[in-house]
């Protein structure tokens, strides 16, 4: 599983460690049935404290991604993850029709932006 | 955190009140529940030390209550006691003796003292047991302590600036050490500094006391969930500085800490970061009036 | 009286070096003056005469207290050169309750007197039986007050010491006044010394009526005095810092 912080953020941290969770999960890192770090494990690796990973688990239990069995830990419930996936996409396209805002407004044609969408998808 | 089962919180100060001639502890309310790390942070002089001492008992209370294990700290004294490890600021050395007749002294009056386990700590920071106790660093002897309060096995470890005196390496072991205490679920640390990057690392829980009032206790996911910190220009504080929780503000620039959903509602646009700890004590306590040149923002 | 015995073992083992040893010699040597003033007294009182130099070992004996009472570091706050010698901080942060603190040190101070006034309760019981010369009982009147002094003061020092722990260096206080007995001692000595020496026409024969004033106390009134000293010690010492520091709250 890989986990990357970035500590410019303004997310909660716990945000943080749910976000890097389902994209682990969208890009196939973590399976179904996988077993997640311990909440004490994953708190000390990240110098954070244990509610921080704590409340990430438990927001993540309550979205129907995880599970927790009491006295072995916490696993991955991933049999769709189509929903994960779709949400990410609207999330990106949100992002995406900011950015294109900005671009139209600081001038950039719109000839010049359908032609690096066009370059993009030629690769 | 309040209105948990009783039993689950390993201290509770209620309405905790103390008159001094020119200083007042005023109706201090806080709870620590088991397993866990509280920062108790303020300024110098704010009532941190004050409020420590009292649940050790050195100066009498004018009213409240203060409740180890559910058991009241004067009625039961040394019960509380024995269960609780103190670290304080100054330490309590008998600086003519040594570090040996200190441990030896101390399992008299604790026993649940582990020798092998006090061993283990002097070794691994090499602390003399034979070295007179005057000619101890600052750091060396605040280690000492907590090699002994740790030593009788308490529920609960009280630290008092523990990490002022400590180079980085030895500050990194001890939050590591203080950790490894509470992950058992049943010991608490309460842990009172002003260095907040420590706590940023290892604290659940903030309480916060100024001029001798608690200005917030708050876990630390609550801390990033409730507050965000702000930047922008001054054009883009649009006068509404009453909305921040506190604001610094210069010719240019400000930078303030502020409730996220009113950041959502009156400041949309604006660049923002999730607060430490350091964002809350500071802020909290400067309040809308700070007012400084900020030329480098 | 467990928890009491756990006191007294610490005041004990906390100090380092030859710190203990010392103490003890010097309780050794406190009580052979004792005794011996004691035999020499019970001597000279049955012999009728007197022996030169008796009247210096008294103030020996105080000497031999003031000495082991500075031995007694840990039972007071001192600093030392730049650094604390704090036993009550230390014991404050320990499971100890105050109520078996002040006990502890009265029973250490009550021990520390007690040759003295095993020999004060021996000679006074003397004096009653035989009688004994009017000088020596001046002399011997003027112990007794310094030993009620030194009872009251060394546990009004500790009730002290226990309600403002860092605040005040309470046994300032105790040198002081054992200081001016010291002193008083020293006087006296050489009071009866030179009354001894040379019964004629000198300084101090001239107060010698003001000093008849503590002849009465080398008798019944002495042992009156005592224990109301021991009475009023207990009380300074462990009822009156209690109750003060309780009525703080």
């Amino acid at each position: 599983m890989n986990i990357s912080i970035d500590f410019n953020s303004d997310l909660p941290m716990y945000e943080q460690i749910k976000a890097c969770i389902k994209e682990n999960i969208i890009s196939g890192n973590l399976s179904n049935n996988d077993a997640l770090p311990s909440v004490r494990q994953l708190a000390k690796e990240l110098n954070v404290s244990t509610i921080t990973t704590k409340r990430a688990y438990i927001d993540l239990e309550h979205e129907g991604l995880v599970y927790t069995v009491s006295g072995r830990g916490t696993f991955v419930k991933a049999e769709d993850v189509s929903k994960l996936v779709s949400e990410k996409r609207r999330a990106l396209i949100e992002e995406y029709k900011e950015k294109t805002i900005e671009m139209k407004t600081s001038g950039i044609s719109k000839e010049l932006i359908l032609k690096i969408i066009e370059n993009i998808f030629k690769q | 955190m309040f209105g948990g089962n009783r039993m689950e919180n390993i201290l509770e100060i209620n309405n905790l009140t103390k008159k001094f001639k020119n200083f007042k502890l005023d109706n201090i309310n806080f709870s620590l529940e088991k397993g866990a790390v509280m920062g108790f942070i303020g300024q110098n002089g704010a009532g941190k030390t004050t409020t420590i001492k009292m649940i050790m008992n050195g100066n009498s209370k004018t009213s409240g209550t203060i409740k180890v294990m559910g058991m009241d700290n004067l009625k039961n004294e040394i019960e509380v006691k024995t269960n609780i490890g103190y670290v304080p600021d100054e330490d309590y050395f008998m600086c003519n003796s040594n570090l040996r007749r200190h441990a030896k002294v101390m399992k008299l009056f604790f026993e649940d003292w582990d020798e092998a386990l006090f061993k283990s700590y002097i070794s691994k920071w090499n602390i003399s047991l034979e070295q007179r106790l005057y000619q101890f660093s600052k750091g060396t002897k605040t280690k000492a302590m907590l090699a002994l309060a740790l030593a009788h096995k308490p529920k609960l470890l009280i630290l008092d600036e523990p990490t002022a005196g400590l180079d980085p390496v030895a500050r990194i072991e001890v939050l590591d050490l203080l950790r490894e205490f509470v992950a058992d679920g049943e010991r608490s640390v309460l842990f009172s500094t002003h260095i907040t990057s420590d706590l940023d690392k290892i604290a659940d829980y903030i309480t916060l006391i100024h001029k001798g009032k608690i200005l917030e206790t708050l876990s630390v996911d609550k801390l990033e969930e409730k507050y965000i910190m702000l930047t922008g220009s001054i054009e883009e504080l649009k006068n509404l500085e009453e909305q921040f929780v506190g604001i610094r503000k210069g010719d240019v620039a400000f930078e303030g800490l502020i409730t996220r959903d009113r950041a959502q509602k009156y400041f949309k646009g604006l660049k923002g970061n999730k607060p430490n700890i350091e964002n809350l004590l500071t802020f909290t306590i400067w309040g809308n009036g700070y007012e400084k040149n900020m030329e480098n923002i | 009286m467990k928890r009491i015995w756990k006191i007294f073992r610490f005041y004990f083992q906390i100090g380092v070096g030859l710190l203990n040893v010392f103490r003890i010699i010097m309780y050794i040597i406190t009580i052979f003056i004792t005794v011996a003033v004691g035999v020499v007294v019970m001597d000279s009182a049955y012999n009728k005469q007197m022996v030169n130099g008796m009247y210096s070992q008294f103030t020996n004996i105080y000497n031999m207290i003031f000495i082991i009472s500075l031995g007694l570091d840990n039972v007071k706050n001192t600093k030392v050169k730049k650094y604390n010698n704090n036993s009550n901080v230390l014991l404050s942060y320990l499971p100890v309750s105050k109520k078996d603190i002040v006990t502890t040190r009265f029973i250490i101070l009550q021990m520390i007197l007690l040759p003295v006034l095993l020999l004060e309760i021996f000679l006074i019981s003397l004096n009653m039986k035989i009688g004994l010369n009017k000088d020596f009982c001046v002399c011997f009147g003027i112990t007794v007050i310094i030993y009620c002094i030194y009872n009251v003061s060394f546990s009004l020092s500790s009730g002290i010491s226990m309600l403002s722990s860092k605040k005040y260096n309470c046994f300032i206080f105790q040198k002081v006044i054992l200081f001016i007995t010291f002193y008083i001692a020293l006087i006296y000595n050489a009071y009866f010394g030179l009354i001894f020496v040379n019964n004629s026409n000198n300084i101090f024969s001239r107060i010698n009526f003001v000093t008849q004033i503590f002849s009465p106390f080398s008798g019944l009134i002495g042992i009156f005095t005592i224990i109301i000293s021991m009475i009023a010690s207990y009380y300074l010492g462990c009822v009156l810092p209690l109750k003060l520091s309780q009525g703080d709250e």
